[in-house]
């Protein structure tokens, strides 16, 4: 009890000093202590503002922090949000805590919001920011540490108050409920504005990402009982959306009254300003350490880091170092090699023994100082290393955009001339590794659009040779992992290669879909659905007409169509159904059910149902096991429900020796 | 339900309507006490389940007849569970193994050792060992079929096996030459023929033996697609008339029309139509081989005799591709679009020899 | 002298169950009743046979490694050598049989072999009279067993080569790793002659009482391929399905699945015709009759070797063919397919020599 307690005294000093903009209490729940205040993730920031340092022969940096902590916006006006966004938000506060504070109607369902976007959009620092200006204080959770942390702490015997191996659910469950029901008791007092705050969600526990269900569970009983808001902040950094669809599916969404905001990336002219303000500040602190980058620089990097500003400012730092300027050039230099294969991911590693983070900052800014024709370019292979939109990654490969052949590329033998290609713009290797998909599935993608982009039958037939063949490639099952790679890479260049109306670059310089024909929408795969309709009404058939000991064989393509046509009396209502279902063909046309388009942000949501080839029964096993699972955590909670109420009471009590002894 | 296909299979080998020496041989063996391992062999629809059921008639008597359906669980090395259904009689056990998936292997031990260990129930019953009939002997792994070997090297004491299969190629030799092969070739097309007739006789039925010939022709030699389709003209029209329609299965008229619009017009947008067409046959249970090799026989029938050779040779390359990968539909289309540029080059060439 | 005694009673067991003994006996398949008892009725092995004698007499025994194709007579050499050596009586004692449907993994090796290596082992038999010092470890199938209970068996082999002598069976030499090969002496078994092998099947017939003509053997030996285990197999099967009127040369073809000649002529004809149709025609009716594809593969390509009037170039493009489908038929590629695919290009080389 007194970790938390110490920790709200932490809390308060850091408010007053105003030193640190995240400074929000840490949770109230575990056996935390100040250690905890510090995040477990790994955040770009953190890590990027890390290396920087160690390569600067740990330059000193003021106070160790990186220029995107030390100059996390204070106010509402250094904020590079969208002002509309920021309103947003500020409304959904004011409502929720001033309308609250005012009436305490208890039973009113709590609010929730649901605060998404990608990474350094400033999700995190407009809550704060917002939270500061409206007073209200901001109560976060964050992840205990693992076991053989706790086991330390454990020498204490206060810990004894605690399950030794509490899980995370049970613990963050227990957070909610004691930010629901104790204001941190902090000294400053009655103030009234202090009493109203707001629960600050950022990292989930890990085990509601396996089973999102028991986090439903957990938010259910919290919106019927809980009086704060509730904000839950989740980067789509890894791929778009699918932390929160995963997290917080729509039904839920609605069940709970989740408000949801989606940030948009930072603007590149917002980015543009606050950098360039940062920049002139550090400068003028320490002139002989930093210079302030040329605009145009600024920039570019505000341009590359595709609406991150924390990665913005990270690279900014870097940028500003003075000495850095040389190797800005010389890996200028570097990137006027042919750039398909200058940056391929073998050769950055063989070339620089320098590490790759640093790399990666030198390719930021050599891509940074490129001309803005090219920008479109560096949003998509700029300096940052999220993911990068399947939609547009499915647009590179399809439209495959080349630009002019220069001199010194080799020329094909005449006999060989009618696989002459104009230079490819893309990097097929990289734009795989970026797009965070397995290489099936990405095939897959390819495969369901591929053909509206072709034009002429030969193409296709080269074409769909080689989809066959990178299936091919990863048949053996044993080698699957290694030939996967290798797999998608053949996909990826075959069908770049291979689409002949598309051998040259456009005229028009690039803007568009160049002469194939403008905007063509893409298409999720349908094959996943397929196969598996295909494999549940194989093994429905072989449930329901059991009796017969046919093979499969047999019973598909011979028993289920004629008993379709011969009427005999069915034994039970669902073969009846299931022959309308499975024998039935639609012949004309417009029945048929055009594949689901394909959205700017969506991802991959059929990832994880990777085909088995010939292992049904561990597909339906391991469903079995997963309901299982949901069933067990659902009696659990059943049983925490019971405990609930003698848990609170016991609470109160501890809270109250507690503070006796402070 | 009773389908007259369930309804007149023969249940004694002596009334077995073709392959009389075979069922005779057959007699004598189960008459001579000395009853191997067998290995029933041959394609779809040929009555090889047929046989193997009256030769259990012959071995216990009418008890096998009393079929009861199971579902036996395994647990795997990694505890996972596979249920499988067997239908059973006191004296034999039928299980399809390859319904486990790449379990196979420990359905097969498992199974027989329960079976072997299992004594017989009724001591007065004449044999001293039970049948285990394993259907799709072909599509078990390899792995599954060396365990089988040994397995059936360890019980042949209490436990006989009847492997049942389309085809020996897929088999391992160390099996083949344990079992006693079983040959039974597809019935001809006048044994079908009078087959149809006797049915329909038995049925009341007047069959004009024009309409029973056309129904065996169009059967391919099997059997059971031959009084299942027969059965289909009855429900269609009767009293028959010797030139009416025979029924199909919907999925073939849908094969065939899938056939017509590659033979109409190939460019990419044709294909993108066939591949949707693809696609609702699979997701109506057609396998993916069945649908090549549908296609190819409609498409063939297109082609003169060295494009015949062409696209035969494609099909053949794309077919095996398809058993090796995982997504069957990269492999169909691909062989699509092969043959949608084949015929079109041929069909170009046609015109310009009509021009000149 | 025990050998002879043992020879004898095998006599009498066969002379038994062939006037009718009890349905027992006759449930044995006649390869394991028929199993050599002693080394010297092991046929044509003659170096391994000279080799085992002498240990026989006195000598001691190295570590062997048996190798050649199936139904040579590896495992039946060993485990008559063994029985000699050691009588029944203590056979099971000093003798460890381990074939690949053992669990064989690493472990085993470790503990299993190992501590039956580990048992000391007397000159003496329990009856007073002597026996060699040594036991043996008979690993059949040898060549899959994995890489690491191979290298596991080193170390064991040569700590306990004093009273311990292992025997590795395997078909393929070339999957035992060399230290292992290295630390045995190697016996290649020859598939057997036709001779020989007829000379055995005769008294098996004999002992048996089976009337098989003259010709109906000669096919067994030539589908046998020089594998006795196959051609005993094979003649038990013809004899179970034939009993009264001895057996013919079409039952023996029947029992092995082997296409009839008349079946193929037609098919190379149909190939000669250069008609798709009518080929297709032929192969289809091939399988409607059951036959395996593969077998289609083996029997095309003897005939496509032998043919006199095609050129080496034509027979290179079959052949090849032949080798490709083979491959499609072992991934499980569908037969009729793949066997159009091959009839279609040999119909094509046909074509073009007779233009």
């Amino acid at each position: 009890m007194q970790q938390w307690v110490s920790s709200s005294f932490g809390d308060f000093e850091e408010q007053s000093t105003g030193s640190k903009a995240k400074g929000h209490s840490s949770g109230k729940h575990g056996p935390s202590s100040k250690g905890q205040d510090r995040r477990k993730r790994p955040r770009v920031a953190d890590k990027g503002g890390g290396k920087t340092q160690s390569w600067s022969q740990k330059k000193k940096l003021l106070e160790g922090q990186t220029w995107a902590e030390r100059h996390a916006p204070q106010s509402v006006a250094d904020l590079a949000v969208h002002k509309k966004k920021i309103q947003e938000v500020q409304e959904w506060l004011t409502f929720h805590t001033k309308q609250r504070g005012q009436q305490p109607k208890p039973h009113t369902k709590a609010p929730l919001l649901l605060l998404t976007g990608p990474a350094g959009a400033g999700k995190t620092a407009t809550l704060t920011v917002l939270a500061k200006e409206l007073g209200l204080e901001v109560q976060e959770w964050s992840n205990p540490i693992t076991e053989a942390f706790k086991m330390d702490q454990d020498t204490d015997y206060r810990s004894d108050f605690y399950v030794k191996n509490e899980s995370q659910v049970k613990q963050f469950q227990d957070f909610l409920k004691r930010a629901n029901r104790y204001p941190a008791l902090s000294l400053v007092g009655a103030q009234e504005e202090r009493t109203n705050k707001v629960v600050l969600v950022e990292e989930m526990p890990n085990a509601f990402y396996r089973d999102p269900s028991s986090l439903h569970a957990v938010l259910t009983r919290f919106s019927h009982t809980g009086r704060s808001p509730l904000v839950f902040i989740v980067s789509d950094s890894h791929g778009g959306k699918s932390n929160v669809l995963s997290l917080f599916p729509s039904d839920v969404q609605d069940n709970l009254a989740v408000h949801n905001i989606s940030f948009n990336p930072v603007a590149p002219t917002s980015m543009t300003k606050t950098m360039m303000k940062i920049a002139t500040a550090e400068a003028a602190k320490a002139r002989h350490k930093f210079y302030v980058p040329s605009k145009s620089t600024i920039e570019a990097l505000a341009a590359s880091s595709s609406g991150d500003i924390r990665g913005a400012i990270n690279a900014l730092q870097f940028a500003c170092l003075k000495g850095t300027d040389s190797l800005q050039r010389s890996s200028q230099k570097s990137s006027s090699l042919p750039s398909s294969w200058s940056s391929t991911p073998s050769s950055s590693s063989s070339s620089s023994s320098i590490g790759s983070s640093q790399w990666k900052d030198r390719r930021k800014q050599a891509r940074g100082s490129k001309d803005d024709k090219e920008d479109k370019r560096l949003a998509a292979i700029g300096g940052r290393d999220t993911s990068l939109f399947l939609f547009r990654a499915l647009g590179k490969v399809l439209y495959c955009k080349r630009e002019p052949k220069t001199a010194s590329d080799p020329v094909l033998p005449p006999h060989l001339h009618h696989h002459d290609r104009d230079r490819l713009i893309i990097n097929p290797e990289e734009l795989i590794e970026r797009t965070h998909m397995s290489s099936e599935n990405f095939t897959l993608y390819l495969h369901q659009n591929y053909l509206d982009f072709y034009t002429d039958l030969e193409d296709v037939v080269e074409g769909s040779r080689y989809l066959s063949d990178t299936d091919f490639l990863t048949c053996e099952w044993a080698h699957r992992t290694t030939m996967r790679q290798y797999s998608s890479s053949v996909a990826v260049r075959s069908l770049v290669h291979h689409n002949s109306s598309r051998s040259r670059c456009s005229q028009d310089g690039g803007t568009g879909g160049g002469r194939g024909g403008g905007w063509k929408p893409l298409h999720k795969p349908e094959w996943f659905e397929v196969s598996r309709k295909y494999r549940e009404s194989c093994a429905a058939a072989k449930g329901l007409f059991v009796g017969h000991c046919w093979t499969p064989l047999d019973l598909q393509t011979q028993l289920l169509p004629y008993l379709a046509l011969i009427n005999v009396p069915l034994k039970n209502p669902g073969q009846f159904s299931f022959l309308q279902d499975v024998t039935r063909f639609s012949n004309r046309k417009q029945m048929r059910k055009w594949p689901k388009k394909l959205d700017e942000k969506d991802i991959d949501d059929a990832s994880l149902e990777e085909d088995f080839p010939s292992s049904q029964s561990s597909v339906t096993s391991s469903q079995n096991s997963r309901t299982k699972l949901t069933l067990n955590s659902h009696n659990t909670d059943a049983l925490n429900d019971a405990a609930f109420a003698e848990d609170e009471e016991d609470d109160e009590e501890i809270v109250i020796e507690d503070y006796d002894d402070d | 339900m009773s389908l007259w296909v369930d309804k007149h299979r023969p249940t004694a080998l002596s009334k077995l309507d073709y392959h009389k020496e075979q069922a005779s041989n057959l007699k004598k063996l189960v008459q001579s006490g000395d009853f191997p391992h067998l290995m029933v062999y041959g394609p779809s629809g040929a009555g090889k389940k047929t046989r193997i059921m009256c030769a259990l008639k012959e071995l216990y008597g009418s008890g096998v007849e009393k079929l009861r359906i199971e579902h036996q669980t395994f647990t795997t090395p990694s505890k996972a569970k596979i249920e499988i259904t067997t239908i059973a009689s006191n004296y034999h056990i039928e299980v399809n193994p390859s319904d486990a998936g790449i379990y196979d292997r420990i359905v097969i031990q498992d199974l027989i050792k329960n079976t072997a260990q299992f004594q017989q129930m009724e001591t007065s019953a004449q044999r001293d060992f039970k049948v285990v009939v394993l259907t799709e002997v072909d599509r078990l792994t390899k792995d599954a079929q060396h365990a089988l070997r040994r397995t059936m090297e360890k019980y042949t004491a209490t436990c006989r096996l009847i492997l049942c299969c389309n085809s020996t190629s897929k088999v391992i030799p160390a099996i083949r030459s344990r079992c006693l092969g079983v040959r039974v070739a597809a019935p001809s097309i006048a044994e079908i023929t009078q087959i149809l007739q006797n049915v329909c006789k038995k049925e009341g039925l007047n069959l004009p033996s024009e309409l029973a010939k056309r129904i065996a022709e169009k059967s391919e030699r099997n059997l059971r697609k031959a009084i299942l389709s027969c059965e289909a003209c009855k429900v269609q029209q009767y009293p028959f008339s010797a030139d009416q329609d025979i029924p199909e299965a919907d999925w073939e008229v849908f094969l065939r029309d899938t056939a017509n619009h590659i033979i109409q017009q190939q460019s990419p947008r044709q294909l993108l139509e066939v591949r949707g067409r693809m696609y609702e046959l699979l997701t109506h249970c057609i396998p993916a081989d069945v649908i090549l090799k549908g296609l190819l026989r409609e498409l063939l029938k297109n082609c003169d005799g060295q494009l015949k050779t062409q696209v035969t040779h494609q099909a053949a390359f794309y077919e095996h591709r398809m058993q090796q990968g995982n997504k069957a539909i990269y492999h169909l289309e691909a062989f699509v679009a092969k043959f949608m540029s084949i015929y079109k080059r041929f069909l170009e060439e046609g015109f310009e020899a009509m021009m000149f | 002298m025990d050998a002879f005694l043992k020879g004898g009673s095998f006599k009498s067991k066969a002379a038994a169950s062939s006037t009718g003994g009890s349905t027992k006996q006759r449930q044995v398949p006649w390869v394991e009743k028929y199993r050599p008892r002693t080394v010297d009725e092991v046929a044509y092995q003659d170096e391994v046979v000279a080799v085992l004698k002498k240990s026989l007499q006195g000598a001691d025994l190295p570590n062997m490694l048996f190798y050649g194709p199936p139904g040579t007579g590896k495992t039946s050499t060993i485990l008559a050598a063994s029985r000699e050596l050691f009588g029944t009586d203590m056979y099971r004692s000093r003798v460890l049989e381990l074939n690949a449907s053992d669990e064989r993994g690493i472990q085993v090796v470790r503990d299993k072999v190992k501590k039956f290596a580990q048992t000391a082992a007397g000159g003496i038999r329990p009856d007073g009279k002597p026996c060699p010092p040594f036991k043996i470890i008979i690993l059949d199938e040898a060549d899959s067993m994995t890489y690491d209970a191979q290298a596991a068996l080193r170390r064991t082999m040569e700590k306990q080569s004093k009273n311990t002598k292992f025997c590795l069976i395997c078909n393929y030499i070339s999957r035992i790793i060399e230290p292992l090969t290295s630390r045995c002496s190697k016996f290649r078994f020859k598939p057997l002659s036709k001779p020989i092998q007829g000379k055995k099947l005769r008294e098996i017939c004999e002992a048996e009482n089976i009337n098989c003509g003259e010709e109906a053997l000669e096919a067994i030996l030539k589908l046998s391929e020089g594998d006795m285990r196959k051609s005993i197999t094979f003649l038990q099967s013809v004899h179970r399905l034939q009993r009264e009127d001895g057996i013919r040369v079409e039952d023996v073809y029947e029992i092995a699945g082997v296409i009839p000649d008349k079946m193929i002529d037609d098919l190379i004809q149909a190939c000669y015709g250069g008609s798709y149709e009518k080929l297709d025609e032929k192969v289809q009716e091939l399988l409607q009759g059951g036959y395996s594809a593969s077998q289609v593969v083996n029997q095309i390509f003897d005939i496509i070797v032998d043919r006199g009037e095609l050129t080496d170039k034509q027979k290179s493009a079959i052949a090849e063919r032949l080798a490709v489908i083979d491959k499609r038929l072992c991934d499980g590629a569908d037969e009729g397919l793949q066997i159009m695919d091959l009839f279609t290009l040999t119909m094509d080389q046909f074509c073009t020599v007779q233009n």
